[in-house]
């Protein structure tokens, strides 16, 4: 009978058992992250949808605060800046640099504190803690190709998202502020130049909006 | 005086041995066995057959003597009570004295989920998935891809969104019938994963929701799929995906009926969901499709370890391919992860400034003017 080998140090030592971490698979409701996407992503598919952000960004502001300030006193500010410069003459070229800043607390700011910003004339935008960054910019390049034609309807759809914010954020402070008080401020500026051969097409629109409930 | 010497050591009660896990990466496919709270355990062929000879009523020399039949080796009593006491007691897979099952901490694994809440128990989810198990038939999930194709190119080269854009927000009960539609997809998205799990014989367990590192976040547990083949495990992760493409196509389908053009706001949505569910960073969707190694958080520090010059040519239990998938995907997501830590350092100043720079003055009121009269 042949004499079998011995089980080694080396081969005990190589057994492991490992718990397995629970697999669970998930779908995020990144809204704050898919802001910061359709930030990077909205501009170079079309600017129209560059637009949402102006609308969505208020709307998380003001049901936010209300939410969470139900029974207490809340004061949100939503300010939004956004400059758009696209020129289009063989090359298609588009800049849509967007910030949002977005204030929101429970504890009630001062008075000094409820006078809106003078919005940015000189095109310079603040920067926030909400600035697009990161290697979701590397999709913008593939589709590059919708920006031409959709860049002029852009405008106009610019301009409809800054109605469209101050309303949803209005809707959302009913909800929450039973017996409380709470003052909503929702400032967006939208600055849109657009080149097309030589034609300089440019649209701006500005809306100040203040809502105290 | 150790249990192993008054009684014939035996399984810890509920203990299931699952079998090999199939298509894992290791040069020797290790096994899985399952704890009675539901806990899966890794274990090396060795010990997965000594699980399978453990009756209680063998004691350690007989153990030995079957253990050493099964794997072409000399066994020894001692090294019985080693893998005993050290590899097979420490993860709770044997019996205490008293007969009952030991109590060990589930896992929490890295970047796991948090503060979870269920919504539908295991078998609520059984009940309400089955229904959708026949979307993954063949017949079925060849024309949906297809159609999804054509549906991605024609919405994002051809038609374009601008014009749902724009009705979108002429009409702001849309925009936000687009949003919740969105949400809701979410939500969709975890009955693909469990539908899957149904559609290749695996249990799917409870759903629910949570907090993943900061955002909210849908849930299914899915643990039973690691017992899966290797192209089951990916049919589960991948149906989450395949749910999101439905909504696409189904969207497209309404948009033909009804003329809504905002619809077609909710493909470019499912597209973005996709996107990021693919990244294999933190435990998305891609993550798991990429992590045939089980776990790939838990290779950091050996892959890493077995970069330096020191460790060269000493012997690795992952198959080649697997190999360089892990070091691959340790040497992207290492640097990215410090990154994105750093990148949150320094984004706290901003929102300090933003928030909390201007404290009210002493004694000042933190009330509105009306409220303060």
């Amino acid at each position: 009978m042949t004499e079998l080998d011995r089980l080694s140090t080396e081969d005990l030592e190589a057994q492991s058992a490992t718990a397995l971490p629970t697999k669970e698979v998930m779908s995020l409701l990144d809204l704050n992250a898919d802001v910061d996407l359709a930030l990077d992503l909205a501009a170079p598919i079309d600017l129209a949808v560059a637009a949402n952000l102006n609308v969505a960004a208020p709307i998380t502001a003001a049901a936010g605060a209300n939410i969470l300030s139900f029974g207490s006193d809340a004061t949100a500010v939503a300010d939004q800046g956004v400059m758009i410069d696209q020129t289009q003459s063989g090359d298609a070229i588009a800049t849509a640099p967007q910030t949002s800043t977005i204030d929101q607390a429970d504890d009630v700011i001062p008075e000094t504190d409820t006078t809106v910003p003078e919005a940015p004339t000189d095109g310079t935008i603040d920067t926030g803690v909400l600035d697009a960054s990161g290697t979701l910019l590397d999709v913008d390049l593939n589709i590059d190709a919708d920006l031409d034609a959709a860049a002029p309807v852009a405008g106009a759809v610019a301009a409809n998202a800054n109605i469209a914010a101050p309303i949803d954020a209005a809707v959302a402070a009913n909800i929450g502020l039973i017996d409380s008080d709470a003052t909503a401020v929702a400032q967006q500026t939208a600055i849109i130049n657009q080149d097309l051969d030589g034609v300089t097409a440019e649209a701006t629109a500005d809306q100040d909006s203040e809502i105290t409930q | 005086m150790s249990v192993l010497d008054t009684r014939a050591p035996a399984r810890a009660p509920g203990v299931e041995l699952l079998g090999e896990l199939a298509g894992s990466g290791y040069d020797d496919s290790p096994s899985l066995v399952r704890r009675t709270d539901g806990q899966t355990v890794q274990v090396t062929p060795l010990l997965y057959q000594l699980l399978e000879v453990l009756d209680g009523e063998r004691d350690l020399t007989q153990l030995a003597d079957e253990l050493g039949q099964r794997c072409g080796k000399s066994v020894a009593p001692e090294d019985v009570r080693y893998l005993l006491e050290e590899k097979l007691g420490p993860l709770g897979l044997l019996e205490e004295a008293d007969g009952s099952a030991p109590t060990i901490q589930k896992s929490t694994p890295l970047l796991g989920l948090r503060f979870k809440v269920v919504v539908s128990d295991p078998a609520v989810t059984r009940r309400i998935t089955r229904p959708f198990a026949w979307l993954f038939r063949r017949w079925i999930v060849a024309p949906v891809l297809l159609a999804f194709a054509v549906t991605c190119w024609w919405v994002l080269w051809e038609q374009g969104l601008a014009a749902g854009a724009r009705q979108a927000f002429d009409s702001p009960g849309l925009l936000l019938a687009v949003f919740a539609l969105t949400v809701a997809s979410a939500g969709w998205h975890e009955f693909g994963h469990a539908a899957a799990c149904r559609a290749r014989g695996a249990t799917p367990g409870a759903m629910g929701a949570g907090l993943y590192l900061v955002w909210p976040a849908f849930y299914t547990d899915v643990d039973d799929s690691y017992r899966l083949s290797r192209w089951g495990r990916l049919v589960v992760d991948l149906g989450g995906l395949y749910f999101n493409a439905l909504v696409a196509v189904v969207m497209t389908g309404v948009w033909l009926v009804t003329g809504l053009e905002a619809l077609l706001l909710i493909v470019a949505s499912q597209l973005l969901l996709m996107l990021r569910q693919l990244a294999p960073i933190i435990r998305a969707d891609g993550y798991h499709i990429l992590a045939g190694v089980p776990d790939l958080f838990q290779h950091i520090k050996p892959t890493l370890a077995g970069l330096l010059p020191m460790n060269w040519g000493k012997p690795q239990p992952l198959r080649p391919w697997a190999r360089w998938v892990v070091r691959a995907w340790v040497l992207v997501v290492v640097p990215m992860l410090l990154w994105m830590l750093a990148l949150g350092v320094l984004l706290l100043p901003p929102a300090r400034r933003h928030g909390l720079e201007r404290p009210p003055a002493a004694g000042q009121r933190l009330l509105p003017e009306r409220r303060r009269r």
